[in-house]
């Protein structure tokens, strides 16, 4: 396997990565652990915002593993994507 | 037996850990001796706090008292009583000037003749100002700045362990347990940083997650009311304040009966302060007010930082929040109580804090062999042939920077604890004293060590940290002869910050002497060498000093 050098640009990319469409994933997220049950149960939503940065660190983390900068934007954003809706879908159904 | 990760993979997650480390490195340092110290927020404030202008009451005086503040100043926002009596407690029944804990107050006490008097009081703020060097770094100007920064390093620190985690696993087994002592200096710093490092892993993922937690949670709380909570009751939930009947303020509640109240909620939880904070005048001359009180549960998870709370209507008694009352703590609350307590370590005594304290420093140790290990990386590329002259000087200058800021918040911190000694109740403005000291200190340091190198500068700003930490105790002995020396009250209330800071003084006057033996002994050619010769990368044997420096 030629052994990969990544470019300033590439770690860039990584990074906004990690900062952006992770942290969004990382909100929806959130969200979902919010409405999944009983949102109202008391000072459950304290706990929701505990759990960003976790969920935000996990994320940024990953987004570091993909094989291209390119691959860590489109997945992150199709899993905050699919998270987004699941947070929509519990608000109007749930 | 190791897991199946590309290698290159592996590099790159390296790369992550090290630029990660190394950029928060320096901010973990000052967050963890800062935090290490502030463990022990309580005795320090105890031992620097000026005499208190009125005698402290309890019981049926301690009622009457309170009466007669709230008949005296009947649009009060907040009175508190004072339960607890320590040498901090600034009175029995007090009007604080606003949530600044460092902000004069109104003690209340009764003359000679019976009549109310509010005398000022100002409180030391050598203890939160430790506390604040802890949480923002020491950066000057709004605390909220310095905040928002160390915010940003806990992110990179969080992302650091991560990174660092992956790197190990393929090679766990083999390395984890392995502390190759022997010549090859890289291998037996490598080990003894993943050992430290692995060992510690859930305390240090519980503060870097919490403090980013601390730093943004303004911030993630108005994002996720104007997206995911938006149109949702959950929005207003977080935060719904409780809503106390209003009442005749001659008609409420005496903290005795507050407190007998709380005993009967939870008998374990003893009550330290009862802040009675009353709303706006009704048309009828009612107010709805709301006793807030703090207390302590020996070995439950506490929500602030050395109390847990429970919010009582202080007309009917009635409860209007238990979610975070030590002993009655339940569900997310629970869970939330959990977050907090395991970043301030309040939850099993001083056993624990002595653990949290011991952990920080060890904490201080992680980072400061990941920078040697970048150290030592930098020199073996640069024996290869490869641009020696920049990696020298960055190594040169990394070295040099790490001894600076390290003690100079070493030598900052205990500046600004000796300087309560002299400054206390004869300057105006306290707190800007003891920021003035550490900065000072801090600076000079600093400069120090990028004009004298990492091996010099070691050595000699130990001798100087031993120094100047020893002027705690020193001052407490002069004292005893020549009173004018120490501006603090004589009574006596044990010595234990005197003997912590002898003891730490002790160490550092050890560690100086060992940096001095390592940068005679070093080959001439390391930045750990004491002597002068053109620059090259560093070199391996004296960076045990760095290490050692950490602990001090």
């Amino acid at each position: 396997m030629a052994r990969e050098r990544l470019r300033g640009r590439d770690w860039l990319s990584f990074s906004l990565a990690a900062a952006l469409p992770g942290f969004v994933l990382a909100m929806a997220l959130s969200g979902v652990f919010q409405y999944l049950g009983d949102p109202l149960a008391a000072d459950k939503s304290q706990v929701t915002m505990w759990i960003v940065p976790p969920l935000w660190m996990a994320a940024a983390g990953a987004a570091f593993g993909f094989r291209t900068p390119r691959a860590a934007w489109a997945w992150l954003s199709l899993a905050g994507i699919v998270a987004c809706a699941l947070v929509a879908a519990l608000r109007l159904w749930g | 037996m190791g897991l199946n990760i590309r290698t290159d993979l592996i590099r790159r997650y390296k790369t992550l850990h090290t630029w990660t480390g190394i950029v928060a490195g320096f901010g973990l340092f000052i967050a963890f001796y800062g935090g290490a110290l502030s463990m022990f927020k309580e005795p320090i404030a105890d031992w620097a706090s000026p005499a208190r202008p009125a005698a402290l009451v309890d019981g049926a005086q301690r009622d009457a008292l309170f009466a007669r503040v709230v008949e005296a100043t009947p649009d009060f926002r907040t009175v508190r009583v004072h339960v607890d009596g320590d040498a901090r407690t600034p009175g029995s029944v007090v009007l604080p000037a606003g949530r600044d804990e460092t902000a004069p107050v109104q003690v209340a006490g009764l003359d000679a003749n019976g009549e109310l008097q509010l005398r000022e009081r100002t409180p030391t703020p050598l203890a939160e100002w430790i506390d604040l060097v802890h949480r923002t770094g020491g950066i000057p100007g709004d605390p909220e700045i310095g905040i928002h920064v160390m915010g940003v390093v806990s992110a990179l620190y969080a992302l650091a362990l991560v990174s660092g985690v992956i790197v190990l696993l393929p090679t766990l087994l083999q390395d984890l347990l392995a502390l190759r002592i022997g010549k090859n200096r890289k291998r037996m710093w490598l080990d003894a940083h993943n050992l430290l490092g692995v060992a510690s892993l859930p305390f240090h993922l519980i503060m870097a997650l919490s403090a980013v937690v601390f730093a943004f949670h303004h911030e993630v709380y108005d994002l996720q009311d104007a997206t995911l909570h938006r149109n949702s009751p959950v929005a207003e939930a977080a935060f719904a304040a409780p809503r106390p009947v209003p009442v005749r303020t001659d008609a409420l509640l005496p903290p005795g009966a507050i407190v007998a109240r709380m005993r009967a909620l939870s008998p374990e939880f003893a009550v330290t302060v009862i802040d009675y904070r009353a709303g706006p005048s009704q048309p009828d001359g009612t107010r709805a007010v709301t006793a807030a009180v703090q207390g302590y549960a020996p070995g439950r998870f506490l929500r602030g930082g050395n109390f847990g709370i429970a919010f009582l209507d202080a007309g009917s008694g009635q409860v209007l929040g238990d979610g975070f009352l030590p002993g009655r703590q339940r569900g997310w609350s629970h869970a939330i109580a959990a977050f907090f307590a395991l970043h301030f370590g309040n939850f099993g005594g001083p056993g624990i804090q002595w653990a949290y304290f011991v952990l920080g420093l060890v904490g201080a140790a992680v980072f400061y062999t990941g920078n040697l290990l970048w150290v030592e990386s930098r020199r073996r590329i640069a024996r290869n042939g490869a641009a020696p002259v920049l990696q020298a000087r960055s190594a040169r200058h990394l070295a040099a920077a790490t001894v600076g800021v390290s003690l100079g918040c070493v030598i900052g911190l205990s500046a600004t604890i000796a300087a309560a000694h002299w400054i206390t109740g004869r300057v105006d403005s306290l707190l800007a004293w003891h920021q003035g000291v550490y900065w000072a200190a801090f600076v000079a340091a600093f400069a120090w060590a990028m004009w004298r190198g990492a091996a010099k500068s070691a050595a000699e700003l130990l001798r100087a940290s031993a120094l100047v930490t020893a002027l705690i105790p020193a001052t407490t002995l002069l004292a005893l002869a020549w009173p004018a020396a120490s501006a603090l009250d004589g009574t006596p209330r044990g010595y234990a910050v005197e003997l912590v800071a002898a003891l730490g003084a002790l160490a550092m006057w050890w560690l100086a002497g060992v940096s001095a033996r390592r940068a005679a002994r070093v080959p001439a050619d390391g930045v750990w060498s004491a002597a002068v010769l053109p620059a090259a990368p560093t070199e391996a044997g004296a960076q045990a000093t760095m290490a050692e420096t950490r602990g001090s």
